[in-house]
């Protein structure tokens, strides 16, 4: 029984720590990458309560797929990290006092929960149950859930869809910059080699 | 399970949704907003199992209702993001200050 409060607390100092550093990282890579601990301890306290299926859900779900969403949209937006500003707001302190209210009430909601005597372990073939009421009890949550998947997706696609307008005009843009570029090192290149031959023409 | 109580989960939980809630409120970068909000997630799924561990580990509702949270969470993580790109293309910047195009 004391295996499991040592396990308990490892897990939740990885889980707490880790997500201290999502909270905390400047570089939004190193927090993002900081995620896939915390919710890695976050399921395997999901497996320390009994529960093989959410475990399963949790590792796969958040603590591989939404990292690297995130990773992802990062890159792709990877030029607005500024290191020369702060990463807080300027409501942050106002932010931190909120969090800190926020876990006072928790604790004193929590000093209030009793202390109810667990089962001595979770009954067998949970998730074979769970699944059967899926399609049984709880039909209805899981279709509109797939709809509301469904919808998710071609809401995303839509969203992040390249505006082939806007792009053109960045891609001009570029484009023009590009030549201008190339223009000058051309007339400087040539300033060069004319400057060279005046010179070589005094010499000779 | 005797000799842990339910409220050292209830502790962990709230530790970490409020770690999440102070990331979400005080971070300027929009992703790193989003961050907040799945550890607040995390959190409050934990705290569920907790419940229905310790008080009706026969019950199927909690499992179901967990499974639920964590699909609607993806959804909308997949949409955030996706608005959060589109917000990039617009502005050229995701920083929740910057971006006021919509202030009323």
């Amino acid at each position: 029984m004391s295996q499991e409060v040592a396990l308990f607390a490892l897990l939740s100092l990885i889980t707490l720590v880790s997500g201290y550093w999502v909270v905390r990282c400047r570089n939004l890579v190193h927090a993002a990458f900081w995620l896939m601990p915390t919710f890695f301890g976050v399921a395997l306290l999901f497996l320390l309560l009994g529960n093989e299926l959410l475990f399963t859900v949790q590792l796969l779900i958040y603590s591989g797929a939404i990292p690297i969403t995130v990773l992802f949209v990062l890159m792709l937006t990877r030029e607005v990290m500024r290191p020369d500003r702060t990463e807080f707001n300027r409501l942050g302190a106002f932010g931190a006092a909120a969090a800190v209210l926020f876990l006072g009430l928790c604790l004193a909601g929590a000093r209030t929960a009793g202390n109810p005597e667990p089962p001595p372990s979770v009954p067998v073939g949970l998730t074979r149950r769970v699944g059967e009421a899926f399609l049984t009890e709880y039909l209805l949550p899981f279709e509109v859930a797939s709809l509301m998947l469904l919808g998710a997706l071609v809401g995303a696609v839509y969203l992040a869809r390249s505006d082939k307008k806007a792009r053109s005009e960045v891609v001009g843009l570029e484009r023009k910059r590009l030549i201008d570029q190339a223009r000058e090192e051309e007339k400087s290149a040539d300033a060069a080699a004319a400057g060279m031959a005046r010179r070589r023409g005094d010499s000779v | 399970m005797q000799t842990l109580p339910l409220q050292a989960w209830l502790v962990v939980a709230a530790i970490l949704f409020s770690l999440g809630l102070y990331g979400a409120l005080a971070r300027r970068n929009a992703i790193a907003v989003l961050m907040g909000l799945e550890l607040m997630f995390a959190a409050a799924n934990l705290n569920l199992l907790a419940f229905w561990r310790y008080k009706w580990v026969q019950s199927l509702e909690a499992p179901v209702f967990v499974t639920v949270i964590i699909l609607v969470a993806a959804c909308e993580t997949a949409l955030a993001l996706a608005i959060v790109l589109g917000v990039f293309r617009r502005f050229r910047n995701v920083d929740i200050e910057d971006v006021g195009g919509m202030r009323g």
